[in-house]
């Protein structure tokens, strides 16, 4: 009997991968646990082993592809096993039904799946009301397809179901759910879909969109693939969040001052590390911004996970430093700068790439002082750092050169309100300015 | 209107045509024998009496030779009811009616008129293999022979009566288990169907069928004794939400194909129900009459319930399980949802 090779779920909202490299060919002989395929997601790329040994065949998938995790993009056969149907994959009901020793059975099979069995009254009516046989479920003698299929698939309900969010979600956005598949049982339209729909509609973008500029464009990057999910991600996050953004100077020079110090004492970390350091404490005290939206409930977290946002060539990832709370700078350190090397191979982990409670992104690097990031969904705030650059500060009635940075957070103000942010600001600000408090 | 049995409609029929018209007479054996059965469903019981031996014609046993004396005898301006004791004796009589009956119309110009009636019991009735045999579709095959089967007393004396005025030869099959005969004649299992039969003058058009039940799902068309089968089995499909739609074509040639065919556009779904063997038999052809007009409003195969490829056995019990049943129809309707 065949097995199936089903493309991985990954990631918690992934439901499309990218098939990104095969390392066997059709007809290949595959051993299990050797890697069989590459798929690659927004986050990473990932190879996956074979999970049975045989021949490959009915490879559906080619590299590029966009598959939907878990179908079958191939099969894994034994050498001398005849498949029901040569490059084409068998449902599981059709792969049961074939007993291998009996080859009439397989011609059955195969004659079901090569055409469909309609009868002349329904495809007449099917023809007249243009309507798709793949779509219609044979109820009749013999497993055909007859009228009353075809009538019951034309009086099937208009409208999908739909939650009542989803509905509310589509009527202040103006849009036409009724068209829409859900993503819920029985297709009910949950409101992911609506956002989903709502932003990512390439109708509505051009209804929404002034005309394009004339000429042709030097290049077209689809927006599809990684670049898509990002583009959906980030629409979901500006669409569906209530974000404000705080901005405030901090005084760093402490804080550039312990690095020196630490570094003299054999200890190199970057400021990013250091900034954990104080996020993870801030947050501990601050539960409110280290909190998650969860359908109608804010999940406030006593794990302080936070992702890290890093520029790389395949776009933007945000890998996972966990329980930055109990682990100490050198290993804060450590662990950030290989997920970073990591995450710029694109190799992380699907597990490394979820699960934040909080993101940091710094610009600084970049000569950006204050900006206004966009909250990761479904976190409740995102930290954005400056660069750090001297200037003159007044000090006791001096003017001093004094390292200065613009931290700007951004929080959701769905789940909190601006005084506890704020107040978390001035903590993080606090510990930036006076970072030996951390020892307190 | 009196309530009557087919045999007692039948004879009506003749009396009234041999009153109407001195040139029609009967032939048969003993179909006016004193003391005999009126030929032997009783059709022709006391006719004789009425009409005298020379109009009620008894002949010795030879099928051969009093279909020639009809043939000859309505060729020479008379109009003959002849009456075959057995349809399954028509082979006897088959040169006669195939190759001059049927044909001396054409043959002639259209000079030679053959105002021919031949009545032939049919149906298998715990007789054995040559007296049970539903002959029908033999004789549609013969251009020039019109074929009807009533199955209900209106019908058998409005039939005939068309019959014995049309000019051309007619064979009228009866099934024995519909005629309601009486005494030492009676069949047993018959269903004898009595129904109202005007006393007045009437005709039955030959060449139109009728919708004995109307019903959306499914169409069934039987003859003769299938047609009670038929309509027993849509009582019972009622019962489980299928409405089935029974047609009585009436006479098979001419045959009112456009009955047939509205129907089945209407239910997308064709049973055929006879008595006759299934190979090479008149369902196979109303199937191919469907196929062939109706296809595109076909939403089920097409199914036949006949007979098996044997001849009908003796035993009774086999008889029961070789003539189509009711249970058998519905199996069929059933397989088409």
């Amino acid at each position: 009997m065949a097995i199936e090779v089903l493309a991985p779920p990954l990631g918690q909202t992934t439901d499309r991968v990218i098939l990104a490299n095969w390392y066997k060919q059709e007809g290949d002989i595959v051993n299990e646990g050797e890697p069989l395929f590459a798929v690659e997601t927004d986050k990473a790329t990932l190879d996956v082993e074979a999970h049975a040994s045989g021949i490959l065949r009915g490879v559906k998938a080619k590299i590029g592809d966009e598959v939907k995790v878990l179908s079958v993009i191939a099969m894994i056969a034994a050498p001398d096993e005849e498949l029901a149907l040569p490059g084409t994959i068998t449902s599981p009901e059709a792969t049961r039904a074939v007993p291998i020793s009996s080859q009439d059975a397989q011609v059955a099979v195969s004659q079901k799946q090569d055409r469909i069995f309609i009868s002349p009254r329904a495809r007449r009516l099917a023809e007249e009301n243009k309507i798709s046989l793949d779509e219609i479920h044979a109820t009749g003698p013999e497993g055909a397809i007859i009228e009353r299929d075809i009538r019951l698939y034309m009086e099937r309900p208009v409208k999908p179901p739909i939650s009542p969010v989803a509905r509310r979600m589509a009527e202040e956005a103006g849009m036409d759910w009724r068209h829409l598949t859900g993503s819920g049982p029985r297709g009910r339209v949950m409101s992911k879909d609506i956002s989903a729909v709502g932003i990512t509609s390439a109708e509505k973008t051009a209804r929404l969109s002034a005309a394009p500029p004339e000429g042709e464009p030097v290049e077209i990057i689809p927006v599809s693939g990684v670049r898509g999910l990002i583009s959906d991600r980030m629409s979901l996050s500006h669409s569906q969040t209530a974000p404000v953004t705080l901005t405030t100077e901090v005084d760093a020079t402490a804080l550039v001052e312990l690095r020196g110090e630490l570094a003299n004492d054999g200890i190199e970390s970057t400021y990013n590390d250091l900034l954990l350091c104080i996020l993870a404490r801030a947050l501990r005290e601050h539960p409110r911004l280290n909190a998650s939206l969860d359908g109608d409930n804010i999940k406030l977290w006593r794990d302080v996970h936070i992702a890290i946002a890093v520029d790389t060539d395949r776009g933007l990832l945000a890998p996972v430093i966990r329980n930055v709370e109990h682990k100490g700078l050198e290993q804060i350190s450590l662990e950030t700068k290989s997920l970073i090397d990591r995450a710029r191979q694109g190799k992380c982990t699907p597990e490394e790439l979820r699960g934040g409670t909080f993101t940091v992104t710094n610009l600084g690097m970049f000569g950006i002082d204050a900006f206004t990031p966009l909250i990761q969904l479904p976190e409740c705030a995102i930290l954005g750092v400056g660069r750090i650059k001297t200037q003159p500060v007044m000090l006791d009635n001096a003017v001093v050169g004094r390292q200065m940075v613009w931290l700007s957070l951004t929080f959701d103000h769905r789940l909190v309100d601006g005084g506890p942010a704020a107040r978390f600001l001035q903590r993080v600000a606090q510990l930036i300015e006076r970072p030996h408090l951390l020892i307190t | 209107m009196a309530m009557l049995t087919i045999a007692e409609a039948l004879r009506q029929a003749i009396r009234e045509e041999m009153q109407r018209d001195e040139r029609v007479f009967c032939i048969g054996e003993d179909i006016g024998i004193p003391g005999g059965f009126g030929c032997a469903f009783t059709v022709t019981l006391g006719l004789s009496d009425e009409f005298g031996h020379e109009r009620i014609l008894d002949t010795p046993i030879s099928e051969n030779g009093f279909a020639g004396v009809a043939i000859g005898a309505a060729m020479a301006g008379l109009r003959p009811i002849a009456d075959v004791q057995y349809g399954d004796f028509l082979f006897l009589m088959m040169d006669q009616l195939a190759n001059q009956a049927a044909k001396m119309i054409y043959m002639s110009g259209g000079t030679i008129k053959v105002p021919l009636v031949m009545r032939a019991p049919v149906g298998a009735t715990a007789r054995g293999a040559q007296h049970a045999q539903s002959l029908e579709a033999f004789f549609t095959h013969i251009p020039g022979l019109k074929v009807l089967v009533p199955s209900t007393a209106y019908d058998a004396k409005g039939l005939l009566k068309s019959a014995v005025r049309d000019d051309n030869p007619v064979l009228i099959f009866e099934h024995k288990l519909l005629y309601g005969s009486k005494g030492s004649r009676t069949e047993k299992g018959a269903l004898s169907p009595v129904g109202e039969v005007p006393d007045e003058d009437y005709l039955v058009p030959i060449g139109k069928g009728v919708i004995r039940r109307e019903g959306s799902d499914v169409t069934i068309v039987g003859k003769l004794l299938t047609v009670y089968r038929a309509l027993l089995a849509a009582e019972t499909l009622a019962q489980e939400g299928i409405q089935a739609e029974v047609i009585d074509p009436r006479t098979l040639v001419p045959l009112d194909k456009e009955l047939i065919l509205e129907s089945v556009k209407k239910t997308g779904r064709l049973v055929i129900v006879e008595e006759d063997n299934l190979t090479g038999g008149w369902a196979g052809e109303i199937a191919a009459i469907v196929a062939e007009q109706a296809f595109f409003w076909l939403d089920a195969p097409i199914k036949r319930v006949s007979a098996p490829d044997t001849p009908a056995p003796f035993a009774p019990v086999m008889e029961q399980f070789y003539v189509p049943s009711a249970d058998r129809v519905i199996a069929a309707v059933k397989s088409l949802f």
